[in-house]
């Protein structure tokens, strides 16, 4: 009996995959013929449930004489994470003992482009490597990855070069710059000297 | 019958040259395998006349004539010797930590352990990596300006220093990797319904290091740590924060039972996360097994 209401459910279930984009076309009786077969379908499995489910039926193993206890679910209260980020923390004085402090709002309005803070308040700069291959000789480069670019990026970049020519005294600094996406690749190890520059700016 | 354009225009693209087997051709860009001739049928096998060469029978590598070779003459530095049965601790700064301390990702109100680093979702513990906690390192210490209740896996002396000029205390505990598990995520821990395990105790090689006061190792003796505080207050030159008369002091006497891994709760017990309850059983065999060091 169970083997022919899963076979039944099963062609069913089949037919109504089949009819549900086509059911406007087909004539409304057969349809509703059909879904009352369904409808059987499902009474008949309520009806004899499968025998798989009576197992549970032995709980020997598990602890059944337990206390319950509400006041102490407070302990379990800090152990949660916090789901959003906390927002700007108010210091009295700035920077804080680790050398963070907030964007300078006055400054970085007067500029013609903006670098905003991430979720986390800090700077979107992150340095980086990649892998080259010169004539079989694995060689790394190292970039700097600056995201979150607003306004002229391309002013952001003619500024930046020049502050790290005049850093680093060499002629050439290798820059790309990706409108789209609004980030800047500079090539070398100059993640600090690009933070100091942005906060600076007052990024 | 088409009319007489269709014909035509058909009869010539019968005619017109098309893309076939015959002449098409790889690309300009195409890199060739080098034609090696493997010398089938003759004689030589392109390895010359006679010899060692013709017959591949060269000395092993690293034979050196006789003498004593390089492999052997050198002694060996296992660095990597058992990587993956070493305890690894992941490390995070004293800056670090004051910079979690600054942005309110953790709370001093309440004593710092794995969890509340981990909660803060910027660093994670992974089991399969053989992690047993965080090795808080020396960068920042004399930035470092809080006074909390550390507990950690693994420290040095320059860092039990800076944070007991505070006024801080820092511990060291150790938690086995199923411990581990559950202070990384305690939430997801929890929504499984598994009773909170009891921690065990640290293996043999690393029972020295917990049972030692000069690491604040929570198995060591309370007044010999009370000693060691005031000895490195003297060799490192600060005054040290009288504790007695400290208006956060139960905050910075807390300390857990060394079965017990979260601050409240205790092994044996299961969290509710649906009815927002704690079930505590009863039954005897349960309650001795949760309550004794085997």
């Amino acid at each position: 009996m169970a083997a022919y209401t899963v076979a039944l459910f099963r062609a069913c279930s089949q037919c109504k995959r089949i009819l549900k984009p086509v059911s406007a076309a087909i004539d409304k009786s057969h349809v509703s013929k059909l879904w009352s077969v369904l409808e059987g379908s499902k009474r008949l499995l309520t009806t004899a449930p499968p025998q798989s489910t009576d197992k549970i039926e032995d709980k020997s193993e598990y602890p059944v004489d337990f206390e319950i206890s509400y006041d102490e679910f407070k302990h379990v209260l800090p152990l949660l994470p916090i789901e959003t980020v906390p927002g700007v923390p108010n210091h009295p004085s700035y920077p804080t003992p680790s050398g963070w402090f907030p964007p300078n709002l006055e400054l970085r309005s007067k500029q013609k482009y903006l670098v905003r803070r991430t979720k986390n308040h800090m700077l979107p700069v992150y340095p980086g490597t990649t892998h080259k291959r010169i004539e079989h000789i694995k060689t790394v480069q190292h970039y700097v990855h600056i995201k979150k670019i607003e306004g002229d990026i391309w002013a952001l970049e003619a500024d930046l070069r020049l502050h790290l020519q005049q850093k680093t005294g060499l002629p050439k600094i290798k820059t790309q710059v990706h409108e789209v996406g609004r980030f800047i690749r500079v090539r070398g190890m100059y993640a600090d000297e690009v933070a100091s520059f942005l906060f600076g700016r007052g990024m | 019958m088409a009319s007489k354009v269709t014909e035509g225009a058909l009869t010539l693209l019968k005619t017109l040259p098309r893309v076939a087997l015959n002449n098409i051709k790889d690309l300009p860009t195409t890199l060739y395998k080098k034609k090696t001739d493997r010398a089938a049928g003759r004689k030589k096998k392109g390895r010359g006349d006679k010899g060692q060469g013709a017959r591949g029978t060269w000395d092993p590598i690293g034979y050196e004539g006789g003498q004593a070779p390089l492999i052997l003459t050198t002694p060996v530095e296992k660095h990597y010797g058992k990587y993956a049965v070493r305890r690894q601790y992941p490390p995070i700064s004293l800056l670090e930590v004051q910079r979690l301390i600054d942005l309110q990702r953790v709370d001093i109100k309440r004593p710092i352990d794995i969890t509340s680093i981990c909660n803060t979702n910027l660093y994670h513990l992974d089991v399969s990596k053989n992690h047993f906690g965080f090795n808080l390192t020396e960068e920042g210490c004399d930035v470092f300006n809080a006074k909390v209740n550390l507990e950690v896996q693994w420290v040095t002396e320059l860092v039990i220093a800076a944070v007991e000029r505070n006024g801080g205390t820092i511990t060291t505990r150790y938690y086995d990797p199923q411990c581990v598990a559950a202070l990384n995520n305690p939430k997801a821990f929890f929504e499984k319904g598994l009773p909170i395990p009891k921690c065990k105790l640290p293996p043999q090689d690393a029972l020295e290091f917990y049972s030692n006061p000069n690491n604040r190792g929570y198995l060591a003796d309370p007044e010999k740590v009370l000693e060691a505080r005031e000895k490195l207050a003297q060799k490192y030159g600060y005054k040290l924060p009288d504790l007695s008369s400290d208006p956060v002091k139960s905050l910075l006497l807390m300390r857990k039972d060394p079965l017990q891994i979260f601050y409240g709760l205790e092994p044996g017990w299961i969290v509710n996360m649906a009815d927002k309850c704690i079930l505590k059983p009863k039954d005897e065999d349960y309650l001795r097994y949760y309550a004794n060091v085997y």
